[in-house]
């Protein structure tokens, strides 16, 4: 076994270690597992959703993405910071209406305010859906680093399975608190593995980071502004507002565990005052990847560009370590999207008649997911690519619904916003898949216009048959004075 | 309040135009890295500040005493 591998494996099983301490008491209880007991302060939110921030995607492919299309990567680093701001003013609204009416899903959030379990369901199910490949890609992702520091297939196999049994094993154990705290030991080592390769490889390459830009300035200057081509000015653009809105309106399923979490709307607001100083660590893979521009021949692999570097320039044990973070992005947000695909099927999928039976059903649900995505990670590995594609564009449909249900008032029901989603949804498979579209503008921003010309015609329609009670969503000071009796 | 808006939109709009501000999008290096980088660097940290603006506000902490006082307010 090469030093490279036994310190992978070592990283694996202590990144392990710190998720099953994360647990403090033994729990049959789902919102327990999946909440904490809503009990976090701002410190263990904030790592939380910055768990959130930094994938596989972000380590590897940002790296790749600066690499193949320069300062069009970009897109990638305000539009999370843009979607707290919004967050700061939404986030507590969710926050107090999940509380109190006991939701522990984006699916129950919804069903909840449409008064239609058929919605919880339909959304449940698009989010397992979408979130599957998204969980596949920080197996293969994983795997992908095994590889290309080993060289060996059957290594980054191996490591892929020890890995995510023992995702699976803390989760099942810890819950969201071993989400938490295996977010502690990511965050540490990553910010520090980039801290260093961002110093060292472009001063092994090209002698520092001001000469890389230069080198670029001298020999790639297209790369360092957004001109037309694949990456455009609609691209970035689209792109930026796409991922700003699906974040800001809380469309993917996962990020809900992290923010119910939260032991009150302070701690909720606080965590994203901060946050944004975070997200500026994503320009350094991204000055990594610059770096791989002017060193790496043309064609090499983008999403390995990292890596490639990082190999010819340290030492076999470094290596390890960089792989060991690389692994920290895989399987902390995979330990987050188990907690939130399974909890949809266990509350909004299956039906359950007990608690008890309904945590029985999520944790058979953690199981079998990771187990799927691990098959098709190893034996069918193109499998989902093409669904990842509408991952992004196809949880962007339910903006409009989770937008209306943030309101105080009920001003549509069910049916129009239910025909939007699903017309959204069609379109952005057909504009996928269908050669049907080669703009460059983002198309989950293209869906949402008919599926929301769709939604309001829905609404008019039945405002026209009287079918509309503008019905009011009660307040907290309302359910605070309402005599317990009636609760 | 509206003062702190006001000055939340700056880093808002700033982050939001960039690909269509001709001194920001083109090939060129400020303090040795590209423009558009150091330009969203800057903004997106400009975003920590502005907030903290209104989270610390005088009329946000009473919000806070009063919600904890007698449950939040929407």
């Amino acid at each position: 076994m090469t030093s490279t591998l036994t310190v992978t494996l070592l990283g694996i099983v202590l990144i392990a270690v710190f998720g099953f301490l994360g647990r403090r008491k033994p729990t049959g209880d789902l919102s327990e597992w999946t909440h904490g007991g809503r009990q976090f302060g701002a410190m263990t939110m904030w790592f939380l959703q910055a768990g959130e921030v930094f994938t596989t995607f972000t380590f590897l492919g940002m790296a790749g993405l600066a690499f193949s299309g320069g300062v069009a990567a970009l897109y990638a680093l305000p539009y999370i910071p843009l979607a707290y701001v919004g967050l700061y003013f939404l986030a507590p609204i969710i926050w107090r209406r999940a509380h109190e009416r006991g939701h522990l899903t984006q699916a129950d959030f919804l069903s909840d305010f449409y008064d239609s379990r058929l919605l919880g369901f339909i959304t449940a199910v698009f989010g397992v859906v979408f979130l599957l490949p998204y969980l596949q890609l920080q197996i293969t992702g994983l795997g992908l680093a095994v590889q290309l520091a080993t060289g060996d297939q059957t290594s980054s196999n191996v490591s892929m399975v020890i890995a995510f049994v023992l995702v699976v094993a803390f989760v099942l154990w810890s819950g969201i608190r071993g989400v938490a705290t295996t977010s502690y030991f990511k965050d540490a080592i990553m910010l520090v593995v980039l801290l260093v390769l961002v110093v060292a490889i472009p001063a092994h390459f090209t002698g520092g980071i001001g000469a890389t830009f230069h080198k670029i300035m001298a020999t790639h200057p297209d790369m360092l502004h957004i001109h037309s081509g694949t990456y455009d000015s609609a691209w970035f653009f689209s792109s930026m507002v796409a991922s700003t809105l699906g974040v800001l309106f809380m469309t993917f399923p996962h990020q809900w565990p992290a923010l119910l979490s939260a032991k009150s709307p302070v701690a909720v607001r606080r965590n994203y005052v901060f946050l944004p100083v975070y997200s500026i660590a994503l320009a350094l893979p991204m000055i990594i990847g610059f770096t791989a521009l002017v060193v790496l021949p043309k064609g090499s692999k983008s999403n390995g560009a990292l890596l490639n570097l990082v190999h010819q320039a340290f030492p076999g044990w470094f290596v390890g370590i960089v792989v060991v973070a690389t692994a920290a992005t895989a399987m902390v947000p995979a330990a987050g999207l188990l907690i939130g695909m399974s909890s949809l099927i266990a509350r909004n999928i299956a039906r359950t008649r007990s608690d008890r039976s309904q945590f029985l059903v999520n944790q058979g649900a953690v199981v079998g997911v990771t187990a799927l995505a691990l098959g098709l990670a190893i034996a069918r590995p193109d499998l989902l690519v093409n669904l990842l594609l509408l991952t992004y564009s196809g949880l962007d449909q339910l903006i409009p619904a989770i937008g209306l249900a943030l309101l105080a008032r009920k001003l549509v029901g069910v049916w129009p916003v239910m025909a939007g989603l699903l017309v959204g949804e069609l379109v952005v498979i057909w504009l996928t898949f269908g050669n049907a579209y080669s703009g460059h503008i983002n198309v989950g921003l293209v869906a949402l216009v008919p599926n929301i010309v769709v939604l309001l015609a829905g609404a008019a329609l039945e405002r026209t048959i009287g079918g509309t009670k503008q019905e009011r969503v009660p307040q907290w000071a309302e359910i605070e004075a309402e005599p317990e009796s009636l609760r | 309040m509206r003062r702190y808006l006001i000055i939340l939109a700056i880093p808002v709009v700033a982050l939001v135009a960039t690909v269509w501000l001709p001194f920001v999008n083109r090939a060129s290096l400020w303090f040795g890295l590209p423009s558009v980088m150091v330009w969203s660097v800057i903004w997106v940290l400009a975003i920590t500040p502005a907030l903290a603006l209104l989270e610390f506000s005088p009329r946000q902490r009473d919000a806070d005493a009063r919600e904890a006082g007698g449950g939040p307010k929407r």
